[in-house]
């Protein structure tokens, strides 16, 4: 059984320290930076700039429920579903679940009820179930992922090369990875399964926020990280070329789970805020960054949240597992670096050298053949990670997973990856609705939490090509252990609502390494009438709404003046009140 | 006065107007009215879908003004009219409907012109236009127009001042090369400024830029679920010619019981403002 969670307040600092970013405009004739609010935003993202919105005890008690649910046993007859309905659970769930590395590598189909009595059928013929097919569905989503390729995936075919022979064991490793699907280190071929993980566990959430409690999701995971012929479900989504399923979920009303809508309507405007970046004031912030930014914060992060953030990770993997809470326990590892305690920062220093060794090495070894031509684009790729490998946070954990005792536990690896990323996932939401409890009207927020792949790729790199430990072999010397993500917990007052988030909403300012958000036509196809649809591309117009924008959480300058084109518009109403399936 | 009545929309000749010479005022535009008896819509979806609008059985509310745009082509044309109709500049509407049409009804439509008043680079007129449902006046319009065919009296007129509102709405809009053509086509309105950056040029723009009635329509799509059943009084200025391609931001929202809306280029300038009460 899952374990409740409760509610964690932040002591507030001392008034004399309580800041918030302010962010502001450039002003006139002053030079724009990356810190002056964006000049506009055209963007059919769901998402926009947002900021975080205050939450009672109440609330928050309302909501952590969410954190520990489990799965629905029966389906009642159903409510016709709303365009609305749906654009705001995918708002919550494939459009706003992951962060940085928002990839196009997830997208999803929805079929209606009929087609959900055939996937039904389908799914009770497969080996691996981890619960019953329910009857009854409303709807059903089928996820589809595919592999990870970005940037940095490019980057990494030069990294390890043999500098003699690399005219020839470049391209060979470029052709793996084009026509064999061969990851350059293993860590990139578990960013998939993390991410559907925190997408899974996303959607579960999702579609309860956005029926305000009345219908629940059955999701099926399992047998897609194992051998089964999945060709029909395929043929009904239509995923061709390299899209594979990673889930399906049953869709369906119920009885008994109460979320009331004022709470629904701010946790899922609160949801969307949390894509925000948190600073840690005084640490690593660059002269020309605002003053905020610039004083450290006497805050410390509660014993009490780490704890509940250990809770809530541990639902997670137990809730997406199946194993029982000790075997849970003995799965996960973590190795807590805390800066807090005594030898934490020595610890903290000894891994900030090792992962800047790996990357020197990665920058001396890059082929010249290939960078000069490309401007010295891979070095300087390459070179970057530095910052944002940069560790900082005062509770430190790192995590991962003993590959071997996974397997040993009847566990298809995928699946345990998956269950590791949920995990993650829903330990960074405990923290991240703690941070909003009784926020103040002069604090952008009072906790969070980072999430951070790059230190165990940039390990896996040295793992793999430099003949470096694990991360976690020290902690847990004998285990085989995999690192999979790195968690630094925040107890501060600045979030920073452009940062990150204009690279993921602005073409112009485009990450090196990130992708952009979606719009929901990109990746939301609804099976209506025999026809595959895209969600909100009609009449030659696009989704301009906001999820959520009626709670008016939208980032705004010293006056109170907005960023064009970042409240959005409303989905015209009769094409957003109508029944997807009547 | 003139008087023309058409019981199918009369054709519009781009190169008889285009022709058309300038015998300047004597001493001002006379009376030259058009009708036209018995419109029921066609092609309603292709319309919504060019403008944004959800398909409904209900004429958008700028809808009207482009049945009624063969009419206004055959005043402008006609021998009376004393001004060419090249470099006309369609300045601003104020469209006023007494409730939704549906789009079953059949609409008796009128429009005329009359007199003008001087502008700073030129002489401004109303083109007048109603329908009418049965005995019903259902829909009116005044299209004010900018003539630079007779000399202005250079005299500068004060805008009334910016409404100020906080925007309840606020988006960007991408629109496309093609608009000018798409709309052309459903609009029957194939002036070359609007169809391809050549064409354009030759009319002294630097690229084709898109009517304005399709700006209009496109932000009355946009606050259509924002207006009531009863009657509705709109006011629209058109202050800049959007260009194609270009990205647009439209705001709305409402002070003192009017709602506000305004169509902006990336710089903030203006290129319509409206309200509608």
């Amino acid at each position: 059984m899952q374990q409740p969670l409760e509610v964690v307040t932040i002591p507030l600092p001392p008034e004399d320290q309580r800041v918030c970013r302010d962010a502001r405009f450039a002003g006139e004739g002053e030079k724009r930076t990356r810190y002056s609010l964006p000049t506009s935003l055209e963007s059919a993202s769901p998402i926009g700039y947002r900021k975080r919105l205050p939450m009672t005890r109440a609330e928050v008690a309302e909501v952590l429920p969410l954190l520990s649910m489990e799965r629905p046993s029966a389906f009642v007859e159903a409510d016709p579903v709303t365009e609305a309905e749906l654009f705001e659970e995918c708002a919550l769930g494939v459009m706003s679940a992951r962060q940085s590395t928002n990839y196009r590598g997830h997208r999803q189909v929805v079929l209606g009820p009929e087609h959900s009595a055939e996937v039904a059928k389908l799914l009770g013929g497969l080996e691996g179930l981890e619960a019953p097919v329910l009857d009854g569905a409303a709807y059903t989503v089928i996820g589809l992922s595919r592999p990870y390729r970005t940037a940095f995936t490019m980057l990494l075919t030069f990294v390890g090369h043999v500098p003699v022979a690399s005219l020839a064991t470049v391209p060979l490793r470029a052709l793996r990875k084009r026509f064999f699907e061969a990851v350059d280190i293993p860590t990139i071929g578990y960013l998939q399964q993390l991410h559907i993980g925190i997408w899974m566990d996303a959607l579960e959430r999702a579609v309860v926020i956005a029926s305000e409690g009345r219908r629940s999701a059955q999701l099926f995971s399992a047998p897609f990280c194992q051998d089964n012929d999945t060709s029909a479900l395929r043929a009904l989504a239509k995923a061709d070329g390299d899209w594979q399923i990673a889930f399906v979920a049953q869709v369906g009303q119920v009885e008994g789970r109460t979320l009331s809508r004022r709470t629904a309507r701010k946790l899922g405007a609160n949801l969307l805020a949390f894509r925000s970046e948190r600073i840690q004031p005084g640490v690593n912030a660059e002269e020309k960054a605002p003053p905020q930014y610039q004083s450290r914060q006497d805050m410390d992060v509660p014993e009490e949240l780490a704890f509940y953030a250990a809770r809530g990770a541990y639902n997670a993997f137990e809730h997406w597992t199946g194993l029982e809470r000790e075997a849970v326990k003995r799965l996960l590892l973590l190795e807590r670096v805390d800066v807090l305690t005594p030898g934490g920062k020595e610890r903290l220093r000894e891994i900030r050298k090792e992962l800047g060794d790996i990357t020197d090495r990665v920058c001396a070894n890059i082929p010249i053949w290939a960078d000069w031509p490309l401007l010295k684009a891979l070095s300087r790729n390459a070179a970057r990670g530095k910052k944002a490998f940069a560790l900082a946070g005062q509770r430190i954990y790192i995590g991962g997973l003993p590959r071997a005792e996974v397997e040993a536990a009847g566990l298809p690896w995928n699946q345990a990856v998956r269950a590791f990323g949920a995990a993650a996932a829903r330990s960074s939401l405990t923290c991240e609705l703690a941070g909003c409890v009784e926020l103040p009207e002069d604090c952008d927020l009072l906790a969070g939490i980072c999430l951070m792949a790059g230190p165990v790729n940039q390990n896996d790199i040295g793992k793999q090509f430099f003949g470096y430990q694990d991360l976690l072999a020290k902690a847990h010397p004998g285990r085989d252990s995999t690192a999979l993500l790195v968690w630094t917990l925040k107890a501060k007052t600045v979030a920073d609502p452009i940062g990150n988030e204009q690279q993921l909403l602005d073409a112009k300012r485009k990450g090196a390494l990130v992708d952009l958000r979606p719009g929901p036509h990109e990746v939301v196809s609804i099976l209506r009438e025999g026809s595959m649809e895209p969600l909100r591309k009609r009449s030659g117009r696009l989704n301009t709404e906001r999820a959520y924008g009626d709670q008016q959480n939208f980032v705004a300058g010293a006056s109170g003046q907005e960023i064009p084109g970042n409240r959005g518009s409303a989905w015209p109403r009769p094409w957003a009140e109508e029944a997807l399936w009547p | 006065m003139a008087l023309m009545e058409f019981d199918q929309a009369p054709p519009v000749s781009m190169v008889s107007l285009a022709l058309k010479r300038n015998r300047g005022l004597k001493p001002s535009i006379p009376r030259i009215e058009a009708s036209l008896r018995g419109v029921v819509v066609r092609d309603l979806d292709v319309y919504q879908d060019v403008c944004g609008f959800p398909r409904r059985p209900v004429l958008p509310l700028p809808l009207p003004q482009v049945i009624a745009g063969p009419l206004h082509m055959a005043i402008l044309g006609h021998a009376d009219f004393p001004l060419s109709p090249m470099g006309i500049v369609h300045v601003s509407n104020g469209i006023r409907q007494e409730r939704p049409i549906r789009a079953d009804e059949s609409l008796d439509m009128r429009a005329w012109v009359e007199g003008h008043r001087p502008a700073r680079k030129g002489i401004e007129f109303d083109l007048i236009t109603e329908a009418r449902a049965g005995t019903d006046k259902v829909w009116s319009a005044r299209t004010t127009i900018l003539s630079r065919a007779v000399k202005g009296d250079g005299q500068k007129r004060e805008r009334p001042p910016e409404p100020g509102f906080s925007a309840a709405r606020s988006t960007a809009w991408r629109v496309p090369e093609d608009m000018g053509r798409r709309y052309g086509q459903v609009a029957g309105d194939r002036n070359p400024i609007h169809l391809y950056p050549l064409t354009a040029k030759l009319f002294g723009f630097k690229r084709h830029i898109v009517h304005g009635m399709w700006s209009l329509a496109r932000c009355c799509a946009e606050i259509d679920d924002d207006l009531g059943e009863g009657p509705v009084e709109l006011e629209v200025a058109f202050r800049r010619p959007v260009f194609l391609p270009s990205t647009v931001f439209f705001e709305s929202g409402r002070a003192g019981g009017t709602l506000h809306f305004r169509l902006r280029d990336g710089r903030g300038k203006d290129h319509l403002v409206g309200s509608v009460d």
